[in-house]
């Protein structure tokens, strides 16, 4: 059995009649700055906070920084450009929406931030996607005024837009893979953040969602090109201007072609290609 | 119950006399950066950028000095980060810089991670003056590739360090730049465990006292 752990160390009185904060709290606050401190001496400094409460808690925190900063001096190791990413994308979902990689004017190159999608909704069954499902439900933007991205504030179309502006992001048009003929719209993809937007400009009919649903997918060069990425599902509304974020389920190493094909509500894990009415290529296959 | 006159002063920061603020050098010229972190917390997403500008590197040199490897210190970064927008309303520079408070934030962090995870090993102690050549940190010591500005606080803090005893400068060192934990430090120096920690704690007031106290220049 293990015995009782033994009693705290005896607290001094509070705050003496001078003023004199106990030695007891001035430990505490040297160990935590220091080398932290475990549960019970942390209630235990709080409750002597409590009791002093003109002792500043933070201040030997503040000399222990600066002193760090004397001994280490200004010359610093610069942080990797990957985790400035994350850590600029977690700063956007929490300040703001507006993009945080933005160049400071310093020439330094935008950071790519990438897209945020809805939750996906969990499938009902078999191997039927859920995804983002547009159009009735909301996710496809259809405003007035979009064009040629009619992004204002957030959303899909801001995105793109926004996308527009990054270096290395690729443009492509929609064709139509039977005929080769140009359709209204285009693809946005970002490379580095291996996610985009796509534009269609009543280029495709008016789908029933109970009956079937649009699905995209990328190709990716360096995968079996039997195995495309599902990159969400959506509908088209009936003035057939639908702009969608494209975020694939899977990292995309090189992504060379973006396809719709009509499928049953959902989607699918494979597709068959028999209905496949836009294609849009990223790169020179 | 022994008083300390000294850990009086150094305490009483809280309701101190704006007059008695840290006094700015003489003769410091160079231009002080406005601070930014109250445009972050103004939610201004703009901010963000240039905070990461200026204590990018100086976050992941702290991180990586006080972490176990590189995969922890990436974590500690991204937590570090998210605390510091969380915190960035509370900044005030009438207290301290905004290095100094950045580096506060992201020493908290730090020193919480490596108290959670004690049980491991820590780096091999380096005694001050008797340093390798590589650095503090046997494991891959960071590589200076950028000059940040430390600010004027810590510039004092290093002449005040200067002024404190020998030993605890050095036992300070071993604690705040190696992050050695008091027991370990004892271990290395050969020192009681109490006497470490009375060292670190007086020297610990000292340095802020020496900071705090107006007018009164430590030598340059």
């Amino acid at each position: 059995m293990t015995p009782p752990s033994p009693p705290p160390p005896p607290v001094p009185s509070p705050n003496q009649p001078d003023g004199v904060p106990p030695e007891r709290l001035l430990d505490l606050l040297a160990d935590r700055a220091t080398q932290g401190l475990d549960e019970a001496e942390a209630r235990e400094l709080d409750r002597l906070l409590a009791e002093n409460p003109d002792v500043d808690p933070a201040s030997f925190d503040f000399a222990c920084a600066a002193a760090y900063l004397a001994m280490n001096g200004p010359e610093v190791e610069e942080m990797p450009a990957s985790l400035r990413e994350k850590v600029a994308r977690a700063a956007r979902q929490r300040i703001g929406a507006q993009p945080v990689g933005v160049a400071s004017g310093d020439g330094v190159a935008p950071e790519r931030v990438p897209l945020r999608l809805p939750a996906p909704v969990r499938p009902s069954r078999g191997p039927v996607y859920a995804g983002w499902v547009v159009g009735a439900a909301g996710l496809a933007l259809a405003a007035a005024g979009w064009w040629p991205w009619g992004g204002r504030g957030g959303g899909p179309a801001a995105e793109g837009e926004r996308m527009l502006a990054r270096a290395g992001v690729v443009r492509a048009t929609w064709t139509v893979p039977q005929t080769g003929e140009a359709a209204p719209g285009e693809v946005v993809w970002d490379p580095v953040a291996c996610c985009g937007v796509m534009r269609l400009d009543a280029c495709l009919p008016v789908n029933d969602p109970r009956v079937e649903q649009y699905q995209v997918w990328i190709f990716d060069a360096t995968r079996d090109e039997r195995y495309p990425i599902h990159g969400g599902v959506f509908d088209v509304p009936r003035d057939g201007k639908v702009v969608v974020p494209i975020e694939p389920r899977l990292p995309v190493r090189e992504a060379i072609r973006i396809a719709i094909t009509v499928e049953r509500p959902g989607g699918v894990w494979v597709s068959d290609r028999s209905r496949m009415p836009l294609v849009a290529k990223l790169k020179t296959e | 119950m022994p008083r300390n006159p000294v850990a009086a002063d150094a305490c009483r920061w809280q309701h101190r006399d704006p007059s008695r603020r840290i006094a700015p050098l003489e003769g410091a010229h160079r231009r002080v950066p406005e601070p930014v972190l109250h445009r972050v917390a103004a939610g201004d997403p703009a901010a963000v950028q240039e905070v990461l500008d200026r204590y990018g590197g100086l976050v992941w040199s702290l991180a990586r000095r006080l972490c176990f490897n590189r995969a922890e210190a990436e974590d500690a970064v991204q937590e570090i980060f998210i605390d510091l927008w969380k915190s960035a309303g509370r900044f005030d520079a009438s207290v301290a810089s905004e290095p100094t408070f950045v580096a506060m934030i992201a020493r908290r962090r730090l020193v919480d991670r490596r108290r959670r995870a004690a049980r491991r090993p820590e780096p091999t102690p380096t005694i001050p003056g008797r340093e390798a050549s590589n650095g503090d940190r046997p494991d891959a010591p960071p590589t200076a590739a950028q000059r940040i500005e430390i600010g004027e606080e810590a510039e004092r803090a290093g002449r005040a360090l200067e002024e404190l005893k020998e030993e605890q400068r050095d036992l300070l060192r071993m604690s705040i730049f190696q992050g050695l934990s008091h027991q370990r430090i004892a271990e290395a120096t050969g020192l009681p465990l109490g006497t470490v920690k009375t060292h670190i704690r007086r020297g610990l007031i000292r340095l802020r006292e020496l900071l705090e106290v107006p007018g009164r220049e430590v030598k340059p």
